[in-house]
């Protein structure tokens, strides 16, 4: 749906409302959501549209999906998300898939940002060296 | 010694991960050539984005919550949900001296079938200008064999001069009539009959031409054996916008590279208000304020940082230069409209064409009194600047009087002396297509014109007058214009050299009737 710039700046405004110390507040955006449902203001369906944009932004943010050609048992799961936490910080949503074409390491996508270990990413990056 | 760094090389090896870490995004719109991507938290401005399947595009609206990307390329296969990553890359194309001789578009691949260019290097498409103490003053002609180009208003390597006019005027002739010039020169130099001649190659850009007028242009340069000297970059209307905005920036990566190896360059923009309208159209879509006639507001730095890479670099340097000719075209002589007054400010001078004078015949329709040269007497010989010195004075003098011309018998001598003058000097530059002079050929005429040799010849026939007198010249007093050509004497001071050449034009007179 077409989102007006005055809706933009208000969902903007209500998103930074329900930060709480620097991260999303599950509570603050429930709250706020069913009172903008309750009080029905004018345009509130385009605030809703752009504030659930915004949230989905954040929360792909920290994101993680972890792509292992074998299944990975909880030791190894723990060990990877310590790790990303010292770079990424706390709050990681983690998903686990098994992808047998990697042949073996692990491909990790946290946000934006693709971390490829795995066998045959290195492999396409050697074919692709020459 | 080499057995501890072979050991580090080893261990560096060693420890080096095998983990790669990229940085993707997520396409959510695409349309009229612009993407929307979500995502691309790393992405820097102007960076390369790659879309898969040799499909590239480049960042150019970073906001807040998503990036616009440009995309260049067959983006056909480019889908809402496709990813793209960013490739730490900043556009660039790949150069090398192999480029010479072939068509290319704005990316740098080959159009023309003839294979693959083996690139040297890959040079960057934005590039900040040579700074100052870089920089050297123009000193050494181009010498583009029109006539009254090289004798008025002249043009120096390493000089941006602009060629303003309306369509059809001949703009793009003047253009490809020097880039002839310099081939001609060029396979004289070679063949040892023009001494201390450096080569100047030449790029030409064509900027949303039509592609038929790319391809005539093509044929002209291969039939004048220019090609080899020439590259031309191509980015037709067919185009997207994109490549357009991009194609004079590719040029101008070609000719850095050329530069930087210490070769003299002269790349033509043809022309420079398709490209700015291009601009606009990406801006646009991007959502971009727009000014004045809907141009973004940074429409002035499109061009500026475009002309300030043509420079003249001091010895130490490289030596090379680039000379640059923008081409812009106006709507119905307008100058003062907004595109035509940015690039006349950044640019070293203007040749103006105008219509009416194409019409009345004089082709070159130059109007000498509203083109300049910046750069002026600095960058021509000693030769032409002794024959030429006059002659825009002359000119200026016969404007000034042309309206008096009606009155005919009731002026006085030197009135009437200044007219038939003037209007024998139109006649002498009025020049054809495709046929550009050499300098000892300019020299002859302008000399006969000054020393009055063109005084009794009638106005209708002086160009018959003209080319007889070459002809004699080339047939018979060949060493004279080897002198001429190649030991550049002042025409005014040594007065030895004056009196063979008056003698050799006196000879022709008299079998002249």
């Amino acid at each position: 749906m077409k989102i007006s710039k005055t809706a933009a700046v208000n969902a903007r405004r209500l998103f930074g409302l329900c930060q709480t110390g620097g991260r999303l507040d599950d509570a603050k955006v429930r709250l706020a959501v069913t009172r903008l449902i309750e009080a029905q203001p004018r345009d509130f369906r385009a605030v809703l549209a752009a504030f659930q944009r915004l949230v989905r932004l954040d929360l792909d943010r920290r994101k993680v999906t972890v792509e292992s050609a074998v299944e990975l048992d909880d030791a190894t799961r723990q060990r990877v998300i310590a790790g990303l936490a010292k770079q990424y910080g706390t709050g990681l949503t983690a998903e686990y898939q098994t992808t047998p074409s990697l042949l073996g390491g692990l491909r990790i996508r946290v946000g934006n940002d693709v971390l490829d270990g795995s066998v045959l990413g290195r492999l396409d990056r050697l074919a692709s060296a020459f | 010694m080499s057995s501890i760094l072979q050991e580090l090389e080893q261990q560096i090896a060693g420890i080096t991960a095998g983990v790669e870490k990229s940085n993707v995004g997520v396409v959510r719109q695409v349309g009229d050539g612009v993407c929307k991507v979500e995502g691309l938290s790393d992405v820097m401005l102007n960076e390369m984005v790659d879309f898969g399947g040799d499909v590239f595009g480049m960042a150019l609206n970073l906001e807040e919550s998503e990036v616009g990307v440009v995309l260049l390329g067959d983006y056909a296969a480019v889908k809402e949900g496709s990813e793209c990553r960013t490739t730490g890359k900043l556009l660039s194309v790949p150069v090398g001296e192999a480029i010479l001789g072939r068509v290319v578009n704005a990316l740098g691949e080959p159009i023309d079938g003839k294979g693959a260019i083996a690139a040297v290097a890959n040079y960057p498409m934005e590039k900040i200008a040579p700074g100052i103490i870089k920089r050297k003053s123009v000193s050494v002609p181009v010498q583009t064999g029109i006539m009254s180009i090289d004798a008025m208003i002249p043009i120096g390597r390493g000089q941006r001069e602009l060629i303003i006019g309306d369509r059809a005027t001949g703009k793009t002739t003047i253009a490809v009539d020097t880039i002839i010039s310099q081939a001609q020169q060029n396979k004289a130099a070679e063949q040892g009959k023009l001494l201390n001649h450096k080569p100047l190659y030449c790029i030409y850009v064509a900027i949303g031409q039509k592609l038929s007028n790319v391809a005539r242009i093509h044929k002209i340069l291969e039939d004048a054996g220019a090609m080899e000297y020439t590259t031309i970059v191509s980015a037709s209307a067919s185009d997207a916008a994109a490549m357009q905005y991009i194609a004079p920036y590719a040029g101008c990566a070609i000719a850095e590279y050329l530069m930087d190896k210490g070769q003299d360059v002269l790349i033509v923009f043809d022309d420079l208000s398709k490209h700015a309208v291009a601009y606009r159209q990406v801006s646009l879509i991007l959502r971009r304020p727009s000014g004045r006639e809907a141009y973004p507001g940074d429409v002035f730095y499109l061009h500026s940082r475009l002309l300030e890479r043509s420079a003249r670099l001091t010895a130490a340097a490289g030596g090379g230069s680039i000379t640059a000719l923008p081409i812009i075209e106006t709507q119905a002589g307008d100058v003062s409209a907004y595109i035509p007054t940015n690039v006349i400010s950044i640019t070293d001078g203007q040749i103006y064409l105008e219509t009416d004078l194409f019409y009345q015949g004089v082709r070159p329709a130059i109007s000498v009194g509203l083109s300049v040269s910046r750069v002026g007497s600095a960058a021509q010989t000693k030769t032409i600047k002794s024959v030429a010195g006059t002659t825009k004075l002359d000119l200026a003098q016969y404007r000034e009087l042309q309206a008096f011309a009606q009155f005919g018998s009731d002026l006085d001598a030197s009135t009437k002396s200044k007219l038939e003058r003037g209007a024998r000097i139109v006649e002498l530059f009025k020049q054809n297509q495709y046929s550009p002079l050499g300098m000892e050929m300019e020299c002859v005429y302008l000399f006969a014109m000054q020393n009055g040799f063109f005084d009794d010849v009638a106005v209708a026939d002086v160009k018959r007058f003209q080319a007889a007198l070459g002809e004699f010249f080339t047939t018979r007093k060949g060493d004279l214009l080897d002198k001429l050509r190649n030991e550049k004497p002042d025409l005014k001071k040594d007065t030895a050299m004056v009196e063979i050449v008056k003698q050799a034009v006196t000879d022709f007179k008299t079998s002249w009737k």
